[in-house]
């Protein structure tokens, strides 16, 4: 997929979560298109439903009105198996509390999704090695992820989220639990390795550092997406 | 696949949870097996030892209480050229220079069919002549002489019914196996002739063996035996003495199983902790793109894996365990049905293999909520935990309300008349799955019933405390029921059995009512009468009864008879629950009215004015029951009737005990050492006073239930485990809250009162919830199990010693439980915890 | 004075010893050990029993009856049958006796005894090619085995021998009618027994001989021609017979010599009313002089003793047991110069062996020959022992 073309869109896309007394409406019509190879980021205050968009995005949930299509195939419809093996094949995560999976080797945390991806074992392999020495990581591989720092953490956080090549890598406040001089470092690599592979980035962040290095920066505020320029 | 590889992982990163969950579940299956393998090893035992002398038999020609008249083997076989069958003399001596031991003596006929069973098979290397040529020749086994330091040929002397004898043990037989030894570790084969004179059986069989392949053959023996025989087939007998020891084994099973399924609960808590834990790696697995089902499948793989290991282990523990049990259950086998000898555990892959599906299945099935569980926690970029604690809240009132249903079924399977033995245990366990539904919204009730009160005696802490265990209730819940479970087994079963032990005790001071009983335990010949009548001469001596205790086999089992010559009196000593004494004296004088035990009339479902019928020296014959008594004696019941219908009916003689009233001014104690150094000297005659034979009595009730109260202390065991895991987890899964509270200004004591009050209050909370369930467990178990089983009345017995004991052990268990958690988190420095997490 | 059968004595000794072995699992085949007579005779303590040493008078009918005081005692019937239409069958029912010790132990049990029985029975057809045979054990207690005088009365469980009290013996005090009822699944005879001659006593009056050595004898009398009637059974048929049988009754407590293998012995009718008994006990060493000894009976009752050099008997064919593969003489020739009787005896059927818990061959056989230039015939049992 050529860099530019629309990978996902969204069409007056709803978000209403049935609250005990009442309802809360989080989206109210949604409409946007990501195209591939884009890095957008999404600012938008606490609670202005950035995460919602995300896992709307990400097809962990459901809008409740509208629609989302990926590569023109509607996601908004897919069953839950189906849309576990989306995620598993087209989605990156990056997610602010790094999220590696604590019994697992960093090489291993690298191997998972491209093991969940049915990549033959020489193959994976070959590219986990690829990955860490882009990022220079070439000598923890063997290391739990309790044995590093956040930084790190994180950037091996970044590489699982593009092992498997996806379209779409989503990022949830990537740098919101890293200092100032690491989150240059995952940023820079959030910015070139999805890259390198077309694939768009959306992250949804706060963070001024993070939308000044996005191709796009859109905002959501009371429940719409606008874009900042 | 990853997957597992994160599943194993998991389970070594946590490695004392696993192998607590592994030591739960192989005590559980260890439980099981060694009483599976108990009581396999005992059928087995009864099955070689049947098989030892009966060998081929078919059939088996039983008499009255003294046996058959040797006459009619004889007839059998020259009147009427009945070849394939062979004779029996069976009965019991003392070996004086081995420390008294029992032996058995089999005395058989080496010139009748010599292939037909083990015992003659055994003597296949040895002249029969052997036997008649020497005068009292014995055999024994090779194992059985070693162990009396015997050579061959030497010396060995006997005191049987028949008197004291010297036999000559002349050669010594191998056994094919390790079985076979045991069947004969304490059994002297001697010729018939031998046997008779040495247990009192002159002129009289035991039984006559038969091997009749052919339905004529059978219809022709049948059609030549006199009317006080009968032809049994050996199937139906070995099966109606088997039947005896049934429920003795079905309510170990049932208590084997509680084991299991405590250990079951175990297995559940630690899964369900451990998914509950992972809930955040969980959901950014489901992110990730990991599907529903394999989650599934890696967490029931992670408890099958546990499972298997503690299955492994129980295997092993289980054998071990089962060489413990065995002698208990031998004990009690020879001390309340008859007499077997049961030194040898047979490792059955049957028992194994049960034992392993059952480990297997529970873990399985244990696993299963909490796979399900894991399986449903939804994908999520960003995780909060608080979502898991206001559903398992919100859960709390549903499975409350679900409980209903298997309380439901529970109360049909209990409650309902005609119901078995199974349905009632059934019902037991429906019943304690319910208890195990409601328990989390009754412990939400004691935590806020508490909460005031401790608030007021601890505190914050004792606030916090309250909070701590309600928050984190989708942890501890199944702690709490697994706990509560196996405490209530406890309270309940033990006051089952002080209960029973109660009842039996006032049932002994009504009954025994005598001042001495003399008896000649296991004589055929009984007692002398001229020695009664010398004892009833002495001065001091108000009255005597006499007592005949004999078999009656038949066909359809073994029915227990009481023959006394009690006059109205004594007769009174009876307690009846159908009818009165008044009412069925007369007609138990004089008019061949029988009155039959509790447990017989619910075995046999008879009641008064119904009729029991026995083989008498003339044939079957119908008695009428005049009234039903209660009689703790035996489980499978006896039928009594006064002395005069006996010997109306039976050509027996006999006198087995007799029992001493004496005037209200003499001294026992001393009359009785008059009567044992006077009259009683030289007779082989056991004088036991009331108080004695009280204690006796008490004595083999306390043996019985020594098996029930090893497993009571290992199904708490398992338990105490369980919440020792679960807590711990529980506890050292909150080193961040602790070190933000440390960081606050908390100080190491208070964080280690807040840890043990937590867990103490969860232990209080199990052990305040098991105390209904126990008392429940206890009137089930009094009411319905037992009559199931045995058919007994008795009265329920609540003392506050099972109830405080119930509410310490739960609440030890939750202290020491804390304890280690408590100083561990005491001990860490906050800073460290902090960054840590 | 030498006795037949000396080897019956070693049997009821040894079957006591062997019955065991052979009830206990045959094996496949059921092959049974081959037993040293001599071997295991040696062994038999005699020590306490009576001996035969001196001849003593017969009483009848009391010395029908069992002598218990004596080890070893057997009485024997064998005879040649045959039906209407001439098929022709041999029957054996032999009843043994051995006591274990002198004496009857003091036992208030009626099962104590120191007396032991074993019974053999077989039935040849002859023309059927065919032989069955079965054996028995028991106690000499409760009835399940025994002999009684007054009315004779022998048997061991159902197989019996008992007098025919209904019908006279004319006069003869040593004469006994009978009747027999043996059998087993296969084969079962019933037969009513005629005495036509008074008991023949043999070796000196009755003390037979059967080797050097003082008290190494037995007293032996025989009822030499029984006229037979009644039915022989084999599976469904039931065959009308006549015919003559031959009663044997023996009692003794010494045993074989060492030196001796065994024994042939030959019991004949004759054309003319006349019988032959005769036996040799075969040595070990074959420079050694068999044993023999041998009653003739005269169509009037008169016995002749022979003694050794008064006959010979020559083998002339010999049979191989299919079963044990152990070879026995098949076919003699007797003479008896004195009487001036020749006689070739030939089995009816070859395959007449015993392979019960002691195994031998006794069957039934036909003679023919002349007797003082005189064609003569004859039927009878002859019996061989010790053949390995």
């Amino acid at each position: 997929m050529a860099d530019g073309d629309p990978v996902i869109e969204l069409c007056e896309v709803h978000k209403i979560y049935p609250d005990a007394q009442r309802e809360r409406t989080v989206l109210r019509g949604i409409n946007a298109t990501f195209r591939g190879g884009e890095f957008v980021a999404i600012l938008g205050r606490s609670g202005s439903g950035k995460s919602t968009l995300l896992n709307l995005l990400g097809g962990i949930d459901l809008p409740s009105g509208g629609d989302i299509r990926f590569n023109g195939l509607s996601i908004s419809n897919l069953d839950e198996r189906r849309r576990t093996l989306f995620r598993r094949e087209h989605v990156g995560f990056v997610f602010q509390f790094f999220n590696l999976i604590p019994t697992l080797t960093v090489f291993e945390n690298l191997l998972f999704t491209l093991d969940l991806n049915g990549v033959d074992r020489a193959r994976a392999q070959c590219r986990v090695e690829q990955l860490l020495s882009q990022l220079g990581l070439s000598d923890r591989g063997d290391s739990f992820p309790d044995r590093l720092s956040g930084g790190e953490q994180q950037r091996i956080a970044v590489a699982r989220a593009v092992a498997h090549r996806p379209s779409l890598v989503l990022a949830d406040e990537p740098t919101g639990n890293l200092d100032r001089d690491t989150e240059q470092e995952v940023l820079t690599l959030l910015r070139a390795m999805p890259k390198r592979d077309h694939t768009t980035v959306i992250a949804a962040t706060h963070s001024p550092e993070v939308a000044s290095c996005a191709d796009r920066i859109v905002h959501l505020q009371d429940g719409t997406l606008n874009d900042a320029n | 696949m990853i997957l597992a590889r994160i599943s194993m992982r998991n389970l070594i990163r946590h490695p004392w949870q696993s192998v607590l969950s592994i030591v739960g579940i192989a005590l559980g299956v260890a439980v099981v097996i060694a009483i599976d393998l108990t009581n396999d090893s005992a059928r087995r035992a009864f099955k070689l030892s049947n098989q030892m002398v009966a060998g081929q038999a078919t059939h088996h020609i039983i008499g009255g209480p003294t046996g058959l008249n040797e006459i009619l083997y004889r007839d059998l076989r020259v009147d009427h050229g009945i070849r394939d069958m062979w004779p029996v003399v069976e009965g019991r001596v003392r070996l004086p220079d081995h420390g008294d031991q029992r032996f058995s003596v089999i005395g058989v006929d080496p010139f009748a069919q010599t292939t037909h069973s083990a015992i003659y098979r055994s003597t296949r290397d040895l002249s029969p002549t052997e036997l008649l040529s020497v005068r009292n020749a014995a055999l024994l086994a090779q194992d059985t002489a070693r162990r009396l330091g015997l050579s061959v040929p030497s010396e060995l002397r006997v005191r049987g019914a028949g008197g004291r004898h010297r036999l000559r043990v002349t050669a010594t037989v191998q056994s094919d196996s390790a079985l076979e030894g045991q069947a004969l570790r304490t059994v002297v084969i001697t010729d018939i002739s031998t046997a008779q004179v040495i247990t009192g059986n002159v002129g009289r069989l035991t039984r006559i063996d038969l091997e009749l392949t052919d339905p004529t053959a059978v219809a022709r023996v049948r059609g030549l035996l006199p009317p006080d025989t009968e032809l049994a087939s050996s199937a139906s007998r070995g099966n109606a003495l088997q039947q005896m020891t049934r429920a003795f084994e079905v309510n170990l099973t049932a208590l084997s199983l509680l084991a299991l399924v405590v250990g079951m609960f175990l297995i559940y808590n630690t899964m369900t902790v451990s998914v509950l834990q992972r809930h955040a790696q969980i959901a950014t697995l489901r992110t990730l793109g990991v599907g529903n089902r394999e989650l599934f499948t890696s967490v029931t793989g992670e408890a099958l894996t546990l499972g298997v290991l503690g299955v492994l282990a129980g295997i092993g523990l289980g054998i071990a365990l089962s060489h413990q049990l065995l002698a208990l259950v031998a004990q009690t086998i020879n001390d309340l049905y008859f007499r077997l000898e049961i030194t040898q555990v047979s490792i059955s892959a049957l028992s194994l293999a049960k034992g392993i599906a059952l480990g297997i299945g529970a873990t399985v099935v244990a696993a299963l909520a909490p796979a399900l569980e894991a399986s449903r926690v939804p994908p999520q970029i960003t995780y909060t935990r608080s979502g898991q604690e206001t559903a398992a809240r919100s859960s709390v009132g549903r499975l409350a309300r679900f409980a209903i249903v298997p309380c439901t079924v529970a109360a049909a399977l209990l409650l309902l008349p005609g119901g078995s033995l199974f349905a009632g245990f059934a019902g037991l366990f429906f019943a304690i799955f319910g208890f195990a539904l409601l328990a989390p919204a009754l412990l939400l009730l004691i935590v806020r019933l508490t909460h005031p009160w401790l608030s007021r005696a601890l505190g914050l802490v004792g606030r916090m405390a309250g909070r701590g265990v309600t928050e984190s209730l989708s942890r501890t819940r199944v702690t709490v029921a697994a706990l509560a479970i196996a405490v209530s087994a406890t309270v309940g079963v033990g006051i089952m059995i002080t209960s029973f032990r109660t009842t039996v005790e006032h049932w002994l001071v009504n009954y025994l009512r005598a001042d001495l009983y003399v008896s000649a335990a296991g004589s055929a010949t009984g007692v002398d009468p001229n020695l009664i009548r010398r004892v009833s001469q002495l001065p001091g001596v108000k009255s005597i009864t006499t007592a005949r205790w004999t078999k009656l086999d038949g066909a359809g089992g073994r029915t227990q008879l009481f023959v006394l010559d009690a006059q109205a009196k004594a007769f009174e000593n009876f307690q009846f629950k159908h009818g009165n004494a008044a009412s069925a004296w007369p007609r138990f004088k004089a008019g061949d009215a029988v009155i039959v035990s509790e447990p017989y009339a619910y075995h046999h479902r008879r009641g008064v004015r119904d009729r029991v019928v026995l083989r008498t020296d003339s044939g079957a014959r119908e008695f009428e029951v005049a009234g039903v008594f209660y009689d703790y004696g035996s489980d499978r019941g006896v039928v009594a009737m006064h002395r005069d219908t006996y010997r109306r009916h039976w050509a027996d003689p006999a006198i087995s005990s007799f029992a001493v009233y004496l005037d209200a001014d003499i001294d026992v104690d001393r009359f009785a050492a008059t009567l044992q150094d006077g009259v009683l000297k030289d007779s082989e005659l056991t004088l036991r006073s009331n108080r004695q034979l009280r204690a006796l009595s008490m004595e083999i009730f306390d043996r019985t239930f020594a098996v029930t109260n090893v497993l009571r202390v290992l199904t708490v065991v398992i338990a105490v485990i369980g919440i020792f895991s679960a807590l711990m987890s529980i506890q050292l899964e909150r080193g961040r809250e602790f070190a933000v509270l440390r960081a606050n200004g908390f100080t190491p004591r208070q964080l280690w009162a807040l840890v043990t009050t937590e867990t103490g209050l969860l232990g209080f909370a199990a052990g305040v919830l098991a105390l209904p369930l126990g008392l429940f467990l206890a009137l089930a178990l009094i009411f319905i199990i037992n009559r199931r089983s045995f058919g007994w009345t008795m009265q329920v017995w609540l003392t506050p010693e099972h109830f405080v004991l119930g509410v310490t052990l739960a609440v030890a268990a939750g202290l020491l439980a804390g304890l280690y958690p408590a100083l561990r988190l005491a001990r860490t420095p906050p800073s460290f915890a902090l960054r840590h997490e | 004075m030498n006795s037949a059968k000396p080897s019956l004595q070693c049997w009821a000794a040894l079957a006591a010893t062997v019955l065991v072995i052979a009830c206990a699992d045959p094996g496949p085949g059921g092959a049974q050990p081959a037993q040293s007579v001599v071997g295991t005779l040696s062994s038999v303590d005699t020590r306490g029993f009576r001996k035969a040493l001196v001849p003593v008078a017969f009483a009848f009918p009391r010395d029908h009856g069992a002598h218990p005081a004596f080890k070893t005692e057997w009485w024997y019937l064998t005879g040649n049958l045959s039906t209407a239409d001439g098929r022709r069958f041999g029957y054996q029912l032999t009843l043994f006796r051995v006591a274990v010790t002198p004496e009857p132990p003091a036992s208030a049990s009626a099962w104590a005894t120191n007396q032991t029985y074993m019974a053999h029975f077989a039935v040849t057809d002859v023309d059927g090619e065919a032989f069955y045979h079965d054996e028995r054990f028991a106690r000499g207690a409760l009835g399940l085995a025994g002999v009684s005088a007054t009315p004779f009365r022998a048997w061991l469980e159902d197989w019996r021998v008992s007098e025919d009290t209904g019908s006279a013996t004319r006069g003869c005090d040593s004469c006994l009618n009978l009747r027999i009822a043996a059998g087993n699944d296969e084969a079962t005879i019933a037969l009513v027994l005629t005495s036509t001659k008074p008991a023949v006593r043999h070796g000196d009056n009755g003390l037979s001989q059967k080797s050097a050595t003082p008290g190494n004898a037995s007293y032996y009398y025989s009822l030499t021609r029984l006229a037979t009637e009644g039915t022989i059974q084999i599976g469904t048929q039931t065959h009308a017979v006549t015919g003559h049988s031959w009663f044997d009754h023996e009692w003794s407590t010494s045993a074989l010599e060492d030196d001796q293998a065994g024994w042939d012995w030959f019991s004949l009718q004759l054309s003319g009313h006349t019988e032959l008994m005769l036996f040799r006990l075969r040595a070990r060493d074959p420079e050694v002089a068999d044993f023999v000894s041998g009653s003739f009976v005269a169509s009037d009752g008169r016995v002749s003793r022979l003694h050794p050099g008064d006959f010979t008997i020559e083998v002339l064919d010999s049979w191989t047991s299919a079963a044990t593969g152990v070879a026995y003489p098949a076919q003699w020739r007797v003479r008896i110069p004195q009487h001036g009787l020749v006689l070739e005896v030939t089995p009816r059927i070859q395959r007449q062996e015993l392979n019960a818990a002691f195994r031998y061959w006794e069957g039934a056989v036909s003679a023919t020959g002349r007797h003082r230039a005189r064609p003569i015939s004859g039927e009878g049992y002859v019996e061989l022992t010790g053949y390995q």
